[in-house]
């Protein structure tokens, strides 16, 4: 018997089923229609309905692994019942952390270059002694309580314990030790930590000015331009800055730091590159995590490293297929170094790779160029060739807010694409016009102000460079932003001199070869990653290593750093020093010590309180201790 | 886990596979619901594939130089080709929703999180399989009608298998090391 004449009968059968089953006799004439004496095509179609119901039946299938854990109902509830909400302020402070907050102080009255401060009471107090003689004014159970509810109780407790608590050997340092309160009741200091360098918004006619607005606008708007529309003051605001800085638009945004972080996101999308300085500060490292773009880093300032990054990056974006958009992020004066970037030569190397550039003007404006115009005034450069420029109106000009300036597309895309713009509450009209006040000022006395600027600058340079055996200034001569750091020699004798500082943090000396040695190393090549990855890269464990060895000498460095700042203080000059949020910033941030020279001083003031820091220095520093 | 995927080439192949979703992008993905994909498992989405499928019968039978058999050619040939570039040419969400983490996967593969064998699915699989006998039966079995046909079919049902997930066929495919260098530029 022949296949043929087999499924011939196979068929007969089943054309036989056709009376007994209801409904069979549709398909089966179907199937011997279709048949048409051709197996192949026959064998063809039941292996297609043999294939369709195997995937009918098949159950349904995962492919990628989920990222959550299903919960019944039950295990819900039960973990809505365990949660309790987390304290704002951690309770496990380590001990810089605790340093700090015992160091905040508080002002009294206007904020200026002379202001009036006070101490604040003890928070976390860094020695929980009752016996101490410089016991803080508050109840020592209080204080007590917050430490000993910690875990960790005999360690932290013998940490933060007094002199007899600790070795010998120990010299503990002053800055874990309390303030003396009586010392510090309002005290009139020379502000060094004043980003306002004119104090624009301690004029009499700017405060005329405010009350008026206030009166008539009231203190805020109660939502997005995109709500209820613009106020005159922050229309007249925009104009003006774009007049100022010679753009043809600008946007205001309500919060400095709100710019950036709004900003990048609003043009730079997942696929999109940014090349950026390594030492970009906090807003726009937060930005560019934010958009999703891919980010490269270039060493600080290093025009070589730019160039090669910039031409891998063309090159390899000249294979793909769908042109995706290159921004270049740097900044007029660094905020974390003080440095000013050569803009004329990043120009050349963007139109040469095709990459637009985002400007962060937020030290820089006000500050360089004529009358304050910004950096592309100090290097003649048309401020159209700059496609993005960000700043802020919290710096130099003395009110509140930021701003981007660029093209009318630019902005354009902004009003309704920023997330800062679109859902934020827009500018209060006070610090729109406050801001405009200042704008006036800086074009009609902008060029005795900067000259001032300069000298104030000159001065405290002058004092400081005196002691450049200790010191390493690490700002461009021209910034009001002075980054002072230790130098390395310098900071090693002293922590070998001085021993651990207090058990916790200590020094450890294989560090300086195989940690430190390494760290710099891999910060000159521009390679210091995240601090933590969230890609699971097999390099990680090695980072994090790095990093916290990183930590060790960091934190010795900033107990000095608090040394010095202490001293200050206690000669009435206010100063500040980098401080960040480790854990979120891209890469570890060197102490330094942070002076701004303002305006508003003498020069022989600023030489005075230069030399405070001076000797401040040389104390702490110096070889004879 | 073991060691994170890269992206699977092999060096001369046409064939590449998409590789997964870091951890960012997945929560990305998960912030919003995905609108793009979501509405295929509602009713009327199922119904419009047949509603549509009979409207263009009707269309082609309109015209008097199609023939009947043809017509139903014509009406699988545009429903296929139509479905191929809805569900597996265009990649990425028209919606600014999930910060482009779609970017990369077609439609297909956005229906109810990449998931296989999920009723939607079996639908829109089974629909180009029911197209095409229906086809070669009323194309009253004629060979090149039904060559055409089963190419049409095959051209369907293919990106549709589970082992067709995730995988893309071009020519002079960008290298896409590069990718894996972001937030540490390392050279």
């Amino acid at each position: 018997m022949s296949g043929l004449e087999k499924i011939n009968a196979t068929l007969h059968w089943l054309s036989g089923l056709s009376e007994r089953v209801p409904g069979a006799a549709m398909v089966g004439r179907y199937i011997q229609r279709s048949h048409q004496n051709d197996p192949v095509r026959t064998a063809l179609e039941i292996g297609l309905a043999l294939f369709a119901i195997r995937y009918f039946l098949a159950s349904r299938k995962a492919v990628s692994k989920r990222t959550y854990v299903p919960f019944t109902e039950k295990e819900v509830d039960e973990l809505v019942e365990d949660w309790y909400p987390e304290p704002l302020v951690p309770e496990s402070l380590d001990l810089v952390q605790r340093m700090q907050l015992s160091r905040n102080p508080i002002l009294v009255g206007a904020n200026g270059p002379k202001t009036h401060i006070t101490s604040p009471p003890p928070l976390y107090p860094v020695a929980a002694d009752d016996a101490s003689p410089h016991s803080p004014s508050s109840p020592g159970t209080d204080s007590a309580s917050l430490v000993t509810s910690s875990s960790d109780l005999s360690s932290d407790g013998e940490l933060i314990a007094p002199h007899n608590a600790i070795p010998p050997h120990y010299s503990v340092s002053k800055a874990f030790e309390p303030i003396d309160y009586a010392a510090f009741s309002t005290k009139e200091v020379v502000n060094f930590a004043l980003p306002s360098l004119y104090s624009f918004d301690q004029r009499p006619e700017v405060k005329a000015n405010a009350i008026r607005i206030t009166r008539e606008y009231g203190v805020g708007v109660c939502g997005p331009t995109g709500f209820y529309g613009y106020l005159d003051v922050q229309i007249s605001l925009e104009k003006r800055m774009a007049a100022f800085l010679g753009t043809e638009d600008v946007v205001i945004y309500t919060q400095a730091l709100a710019t950036a972080t709004s900003v990048l996101p609003a043009f730079c999308k997942r696929g999109d590159i940014v090349v950026a300085d390594q030492s970009v500060n906090f807003a726009i490292q937060k930005g560019i995590q934010i958009s999703r773009c891919t980010a490269h880093y270039f060493a600080h300032n290093d025009l070589r490293d730019l160039e090669n990054i910039l031409e891998k990056v063309y090159t390899s974006s000249l294979k793909r297929k769908p042109l995706t958009r290159h921004f270049l992020v740097i900044e007029g004066i660094y905020d974390a170094t003080g440095q000013i970037p050569n803009v004329p030569e990043i120009l050349k190397l963007a139109k040469k790779y095709k990459f637009r550039i985002i400007l962060d003007q937020t030290w820089s404006l006000g500050v360089l160029g004529d009358k304050g115009k910004g950096i592309l005034s100090r290097y003649n450069i048309d401020p159209t060739d700059i496609d993005i420029t960000i700043g802020s109106l919290a710096h130099s000009l003395g009110s509140g807010g930021g701003f981007c300036a660029g093209s009318n597309d630019v902005v354009a895309h902004q009003r309704i694409n920023s997330p800062a713009v679109v859902f934020s509450a827009a500018l209060p009209a006070v610090l729109a016009n406050s801001a405009e006040k200042s704008l006036d000022l800086l074009e009609s006395e902008g060029d005795k102000l900067l000259a001032d600027l300069q000298k104030n600058i000159q001065a405290v340079r002058a004092v400081l460079s005196k002691v450049s055996n200790l010191i390493k200034i690490m700002s461009d001569p021209d910034s009001p932003l002075i980054i002072v750091q230790v130098k390395h020699e310098v900071l090693i004798s002293v922590l070998k001199r001085r021993g651990p500082l207090v058990p916790e943090i200590s020094y450890d000396e294989t560090f300086e070869v195989n940690g430190l040695g390494q760290l710099k190393r891999r910060v000159s090549a521009g390679k210091i990653p995240l601090p933590f990855s969230l890609s699971g890269k097999s390099t990680t464990h090695r980072r994090r290593r790095a990093l916290s060895n990183s930590k060790v000498t960091y934190d010795a460095e900033r107990v000095i750093l608090q040394e010095i700042i202490d001293l200050c203080l206690q000669d009435g000059v206010l100063l500040s020093r980098q401080i960040a949020i480790e854990s979120l910033e891209r890469r570890p941030i060197k102490p330094a010590l942070k002076i701004i020279v303002p305006q508003g001083l003498t020069v022989k003031e600023c030489e005075k309180s230069a030399n405070v820091v001076k000797s401040a220095l040389q104390k702490v520093l110096g070889k004879k201790h | 886990m073991s060691k994170p995927r890269t992206r699977q080439k092999r060096s001369s192949s046409l064939i590449q596979h998409i590789k997964e979703e870091t951890i960012e992008e997945k929560s990305d993905q998960q912030s919003l619901p995905n609108l793009n994909a979501d509405w295929v498992n509602s009713r009327g989405a199922w119904l419009i594939h047949l509603v549509i499928i009979a409207l263009l019968k009707v269309i082609y039978g309109l015209f008097p130089w199609v023939s009947s058999n043809m017509s139903w050619t014509l009406t699988n040939l545009t429903y296929v080709v139509g479905s191929y570039i809805m569900f597996h040419h265009v990649t990425g969400i028209p919606f600014d929703f999930n910060s482009g983490a779609y970017d990369n996967l077609n439609m297909w593969e956005q229906i109810d999180d990449g998931d296989q064998y999920t009723p939607t699915k079996k639908f829109l699989l089974g629909v180009p399989v029911g197209l095409f006998l229906i086809s070669t039966h009323y194309t009253d079995y004629d060979l090149t009608q039904f060559v055409i046909n089963c190419a049409i079919c095959l051209f369907a049902v293919i990106p549709k298998l589970p082992s067709s997930d995730r995988v893309r066929f071009s020519i002079n495919a960008p290298n896409d090391d590069d990718d894996d260098d972001q937030d540490d530029h390392s050279s």
